[in-house]
């Protein structure tokens, strides 16, 4: 600030900064090197309900409820032994009264011309609603799929017996008319198609509700099971599948066969018809403690305005006499991806192939 | 295979669901299984006729037991679970054959000691395959401890 000596605009006035720093509607104050509170604007004392009077010479502990606030703490304690420059955190909060709410603090290391910590000055937001908002939607959200889940469930019962019915009269058929054992045969197929449904349904529920601890996960093994689970589909197609070295992960490991058994799947099965699937599954590894796996193929693709489609429980973008399926499989890869704090996204354009890129954590320790 | 004892054996059928005991009794002659079949509704029909069977008077009988878990009343978790407490009703194998999909049911019953644990298909054939395998491993190969006291 006071060091830029190249401001093409007017510098800010000191009677400038002191209105700003009142008239914002965003809780500011200035922090000595010790956390302890030199000045505060209205919005930050309104936000913790204190006056302007109660709130000098507090420090920050002293606006934290007992016992919780480390992160916070720990930011401010970085930042005054100048170990980070700024940074943010989220962190719950306590008025003068003792509630107690969500805020978002963001803090920053004020530094002399001689580049020696000064000062902190801190930006604090009272984050409650958003962080309701988050919650009502997490507990919505997983009451949408113990619904689902249940009614799954529930219909299995009747589909069950609608099935096995079915079979009892379809060997008694021979005394039905043509008309009749084509309507038995398609309210057949029907139950058929809505057992699929169900189980997908419940697959799919299943992925929401199961959460296993994190371990080390080879994806190389990984991969070597899936293509043995898919071995009749990739002879009959006279496919192949290119595997890449792939890294160990961390992560749920039936969940991670789920994934790739998924992305492969759809990798054979979305092709031309007689033209042999090719598939490349290769990985690299991203900075963060990341890596990225790609699943890539030369079939039939899809136009990228479906991308958010194609992820969504029973959406399909294709033909379903021609590619048959619920259309689960997406949805379940990115539920997996998403429980292991990963991405999923993918790239194509009709008939030019698609490729599918996870984002997965590496464990721990890795180098 | 010979078996040694030639008690005769019957079946206990102890399941709620009108449509699911038609299944097993239709696989059952479909598999040419000819024991004799009766059924219990629920858990607490289940353990009297069991029961009754250990005091009947005439040439001694052995049993086995088909369990649906999911039953009114009592239901089979219950009855498995005071089936293992009996002195006598301990030593009957029990099937379980039911619709419960979850892992804990699995262990559940292995800990209460059921013999074997079948989830039901959803198809006929699949009922059929089923009783004939029972009806080969446990009528066929398999010795069946008599029951009476």
């Amino acid at each position: 600030m006071g060091t830029q000596q190249t401001t093409a605009s007017p510098a800010l006035t000191d009677d400038d900064c002191r209105a700003l720093f009142e008239q914002c509607p965003v809780g500011l104050a200035v922090l000595g090197l010790d956390r302890r509170i030199v000045k505060a604007n209205a919005a930050f004392v309104a936000t913790l309900g204190y006056s302007q009077a109660q709130i000098a010479e507090r420090v920050l502990a002293d606006l934290l409820p007992a016992g919780e606030g480390k992160d916070a703490e720990a930011l401010m304690g970085r930042l005054s032994r100048s170990e980070d420059g700024g940074a943010a955190v989220e962190s719950r909060f306590q008025r003068r009264d003792g509630s107690v709410f969500w805020g978002a603090l963001s803090a920053a290391l004020i530094r002399d011309e001689s580049g020696e910590g000064r000062r902190l000055v801190a930006v604090l937001r009272d984050i409650s609603l958003r962080k309701k908002a988050e919650a009502d939607l997490l507990r919505s959200n997983a009451e949408l799929e113990l619904y689902a889940s249940i009614a799954a469930h529930d219909l299995q019962e009747p589909v069950r017996k609608i099935l096995t019915y079915g079979e009892i009269l379809g060997k008694m058929s021979d005394g039905l008319p043509p008309d009749g054992r084509t309507a038995l045969e398609k309210s057949r197929s029907a139950a058929r198609r809505m057992k699929e449904l169900i189980d997908d349904l419940l697959e799919y529920a299943r992925v929401n509700a199961v959460r296993r601890p994190s371990a080390p996960v080879d994806l190389n093994v990984v991969l070597k099971e899936v293509l043995d689970e898919l071995s009749e589909p990739l002879a009959a197609s006279a496919g192949k599948v290119a595997v890449g070295p792939l890294p160990v992960v961390d992560a749920d490991e039936l969940q991670m066969r789920q994934l790739f058994r998924n992305l492969v799947a759809n990798a054979i099965k979305f092709t031309e018809p007689g033209r042999p699937p090719a598939v490349t599954v290769t990985a690299e590894t991203l900075s963060g403690g990341q890596a990225r796996v790609e699943v890539k193929d030369e079939g039939i693709g899809f136009d990228e305005k479906y991308l958010d489609r194609i992820f969504r429980p029973f959406q399909r973008v294709c033909d379903k006499n021609a590619y048959p399926g619920s259309g689960i499989g997406l949805a379940i890869c990115q539920g997996v991806v998403q429980r292991h704090g990963g991405s999923i996204t993918a790239r194509s354009a009709p008939g030019k192939g698609a490729s599918f890129r996870v984002v997965l954590p590496l464990p721990r320790s890795a180098p | 295979m010979t078996k040694r004892t030639a008690l005769p054996v019957d079946i206990v059928v102890a399941e709620d669901d009108d449509d699911d005991y038609y299944f097993i009794e239709n696989s059952f002659k479909e598999a040419h299984c000819s024991n004799a079949l009766t059924r219990a509704k629920d858990g607490e029909e289940l353990l009297s006729l069991l029961l009754a069977r250990i005091e009947a008077p005439g040439t001694p009988r052995s049993v086995i037991v088909l369990l649906d878990l999911n039953m009114p009343k009592k239901d089979g978790r219950e009855a498995l679970k005071d089936m293992r407490a009996h002195p006598v009703l301990r030593r009957v194998p029990v099937v379980v054959l039911t619709t419960s999909q979850s892992d804990e049911d699995i262990v559940r019953s292995y800990d209460l000691g059921v013999n074997c644990f079948i989830r039901k298909p959803a198809s006929f054939e699949g009922f059929v395959e089923i009783m004939d395998r029972l009806n080969k491993f446990w009528f066929e190969l398999v010795e069946i401890p008599p029951l009476h006291a």
